[in-house]
């Protein structure tokens, strides 16, 4: 987030670094939190789920730090052109992960939840969908340390992946539920756990978006509805 | 005109010297030479008044004019009422009362007068000097004689130009001292800023040669010291940095600093070799930046925080995981709470590897034993409860106990084998082997287990295959291992065995087989102790888990090595790459 030119204040540069700087942590932290709820549920392990729950809070605590800590520079700072930009999406983006933090609690509990009862049936489809969903989320971050425009397309592109996987286990799980309604419970909450994952995945596209417009000054977002209004 | 500064400098001083001489000399002249003829035009018509005064007043009058002509003076006569009664320049006329005038009211109250002024009748500047004429003690009249003071300005003139000549005189001596002596002074100084010029720019050439003894001499000296010192400091400077850095270079622990901001200032090579082309080009990035691991950034905020070194296990992921040992330590001596940081990185990835594997060999060897042990005990002791009294049943009991006695022999038996392989133990002597027969030999032993199976064996040899340098005993070991391996997991088709020239002085036997074959992902493992590809399918085959890895072992032993090819459900080609007996 360091501007093209060096800032005539070093205390100045840098602030803008270490906020930039907090939301690597929070997205490392973040990053973790998915890596861990996934394993919770393939492995059916309860413990790992559970300190994700409790590891949200450090999550929260940063989220609310960052936010007063940009805040605070744009008042103090009167910030213009791309430092500008760089607060208020550093405020954004820290707003996605937060949302993703949250999210990674929602499916540590739906893992508590399936891990009373027996497995519905081999995961195939979810760990996928988590596993892209997590490299989202690293290239996401990634793209915003190098200002990688490249890698922030990517993370646009592999949403989609994420809402294809999303209806597929739909469709199986209603499958599943049709055959025996004994399964409906389970299902639901996989279903849920599935939705909370194809969330994800909106939120990283999000930063994705947030990158975009920090190096180019443009927005990406809502593309299809302002490209509507045009034609219109 | 003048290049020099120093030179104009010296030059500006005297010239300013100069002029401030000139012109008090001047003023003083002047003035000087105005007293002193001023008082001597004075003293003369004083006297020369006195003379006059000698006369008969009468006579006076009558020849004023060439009293004047005599005396080059004015005479001027007066009665003692001031009414003038002759005058040598003037028509007494036309000329006012002179009563008033100060220098005759002068010499009516003091008896001699005298003044300087302007003469209104002559328009010049005059020496007037006045004397009462006395007879009989009344005064009767007055005498006034009166000069001009050309004289005065004529000498003062004079003066002012004899300063001027010699001023001028001196100012083109100097001029002619400034640029053809002091040049000559300064030429030392010149060359000495020409050398310290090059010395500035590294170019040192040689040592600074001024043949003086003055103070320039001494100087040129000094600054040969002082060159002398600083290429000293400088080698040894150059040389400390070298060494530093190539003591950092090559170094066995990768070094990685921050400075206070927490960039990442340098990378040592092996740093760089530990982490790998994903962190090529990390200077000047932060740690968060560069890693975003939260673990590695906990470490280094409490190593900043505590000012204390600490070591920490850090996990890379990515693409390929890494286990580093980091020590976090504050550079000392610099001061200020945000030290530099240096960070020494251990890869401690095939370490944990290592002890991993060497856990899964305690887990692996118990459980091996414990299997046919566990068979063994269960069925003495049946035997024990009665069974022994059932004739058939004892014997297909003893028949069990005896082949899981036999495999936990085996087990055993390769279990030392490999032991004392490893311990280098088994003493191998190379020796010039012909392969065909040799291959043969590890084929006899094979040979009813695969007929058993019903499997092809096929042979292609060129013909008179070299010989090879291999220990005897071991080549058919490593043959009969893989063979065994190659008939145990073909359930039916045919082995080929090929053998051929292999670049780099290796004769590569070719074991390939119509098996069940290896998926891609396990291929790296083969050749680690009980590792097996198919758990359940290898033990009933009667496997020990440790053939390969004895392969792998024996062949490392003599520089042979081995390569594995597979794919799932078409079959495994094992390559042996055996070195050829020198010729």
């Amino acid at each position: 987030m360091t501007s093209d030119k060096p800032h005539t204040s070093a205390s100045y540069e840098r602030e803008l670094q270490d906020v930039k700087d907090s939301l690597i942590y929070m997205g490392a932290l973040v990053e973790k939190a998915i890596e861990k709820c996934i394993l919770a549920l393939v492995q059916r392990d309860s413990d790992l789920a559970r300190t994700v729950i409790a590891e949200d809070e450090q999550i929260d605590r940063l989220d609310v730090a960052i936010e007063d800590n940009c805040i605070r520079l744009l008042a103090l700072r009167q910030p213009a052109a791309r430092d500008l930009r760089s607060i208020t999406t550093a405020i954004k983006i820290n707003g996605h992960l937060e949302r993703i933090g949250d999210m990674a609690v929602t499916i540590a509990e739906k893992v508590l939840l399936l891990n009373e009862t027996a497995q519905l049936k081999p995961y195939i489809d979810l760990p996928t969908m988590a596993a892209i969903t997590q490299g989202m989320i690293r290239e996401s971050i990634e793209a915003l340390v190098n200002d990688n425009l490249e890698l922030a397309n990517k993370v646009r592109r592999d949403d989609e992946k994420v809402d294809n996987l999303n209806e597929q286990i739909f469709r199986e799980l209603l499958t599943f539920m049709m055959e025996d309604p004994r399964t409906i419970h389970r299902a639901l909450i996989i279903m849920q756990i599935s939705k909370s994952l194809e969330r994800i995945s909106d939120h990283a596209e999000g930063i994705a978006a947030m990158v975009i417009y920090l190096v180019t000054g443009k927005s990406v977002r809502h593309e299809e509805l302002l490209a509507g209004e045009k034609e219109s | 005109m003048i290049k020099s500064r120093l030179l104009r400098k010296i030059f500006l001083i005297y010239a300013s010297t100069l002029c401030l001489v000139v012109t008090l000399d001047v003023y003083f002249v002047a003035s000087q030479t105005r007293r002193v003829i001023t008082a001597q035009i004075k003293a003369e018509l004083t006297t020369n008044a006195r003379v006059l005064l000698l006369m008969p007043l009468g006579h006076l009058v009558g020849n004023t004019t060439h009293l004047a002509a005599d005396l080059k003076a004015r005479v001027t006569i007066l009665s003692a009422t001031g009414k003038v009664l002759a005058d040598s320049e003037q028509d007494v006329r036309k000329m006012a009362n002179h009563l008033y005038r100060p220098e005759i009211q002068e010499a009516r109250l003091q008896g001699a007068g005298s003044t300087v002024r302007y003469s209104e009748t002559l328009q010049r500047e005059m020496m007037y000097v006045a004397l009462p004429v006395q007879a009989g003690g009344q005064v009767i009249g007055y005498l006034r004689l009166a000069k001009p003071l050309q004289a005065v300005q004529n000498a003062i003139s004079h003066a002012h130009w004899m300063i001027f000549r010699i001023a001028t005189l001196i100012l083109i001596s100097f001029l002619l001292l400034a640029l053809f002596i002091i040049p000559k002074l300064i030429a030392p100084l010149l060359k000495i800023i020409a050398y310290t010029e090059k010395v500035r720019q590294g170019k040192v050439s040689g040592s600074l040669f001024v043949a003086s003894h003055d103070e320039l001499g001494q100087l040129a000296a000094n600054v040969n010291l002082l060159v002398q010192t600083y290429e000293d400091n400088i080698r040894s400077a150059r040389e400390e940095r070298e060494k530093l850095a190539s003591v950092f270079a090559g170094m066995v622990e990768g070094i990685v600093i921050l400075d206070r901001e927490n960039r990442i200032e340098l990378v040592n090579r092996r740093a760089q070799d530990i982490l790998g082309a994903k962190y090529a080009d990390v200077t000047g990035k932060t740690l968060l930046e560069t890693f975003r691991n939260v673990a590695l950034q906990d470490a280094l905020n409490y190593c900043r925080e505590t000012g204390q070194p600490l070591s920490r296990e850090i996990l890379l992921t990515g693409e390929s995981r890494l286990i580093l040992d980091v020590n976090f330590a504050p550079i000392e001596n610099m001061p200020g709470e945000n030290r530099k940081i240096i960070m020494v990185l251990h890869d401690v990835t095939p370490l944990r590897k290592l002890e991993r594997v060497r856990a899964d060999f305690v887990v692996n060897v118990t459980h091996e034993i414990k299997t046919p042990l566990t068979a063994i005990i269960g069925f003495v002791q049946t035997l024990q409860e009665g069974a022994i009294e059932e004739k058939a049943t004892a014997a297909r009991f003893l028949t069990i106990i005896s082949e899981h006695a036999l495999r936990l022999n085996r087990l055993v038996d390769d279990l030392l084998t490999l032991s004392s392989i490893e311990l280098g133990e088994v003493k191998l002597h190379p020796a010039k082997i012909d392969p065909e027969h040799a291959v043969q030999q590890a084929l006899s032993v094979i040979e009813a287990k695969a007929r058993a199976k019903g499997l092809a064996i096929h042979q292609t040899w060129p013909d008179n295959p070299p010989p090879i340098l291999a220990d005897g005993d071991s080549i058919i070991q490593i043959m009969v291992n893989v063979l065994d391996n190659a008939v145990k997991f073909t359930p039916a088709g045919s082995i080929a065995i090929t053998a051929a020239e292999e670049a780099g002085g290796y004769l590569m036997i070719t074991i390939a087989d119509t098996g069940v074959g290896i998926p891609r992902n396990e291929i790296p493992r083969l050749g680690e102790r009980f590792y097996r590809v198919d758990k359940m399918r290898s033990r009933e085959l009667g496997g020990t888990g440790l053939g390969l890895s004895i392969v792998k072992h024996l062949l490392q032993g003599q520089q042979g090595r081995m390569e594995v090819e597979s794919k799932p459900d078409r079959g495994t080609t094992v390559k042996l790459f055996f070195p050829l007996f020198p010729k």
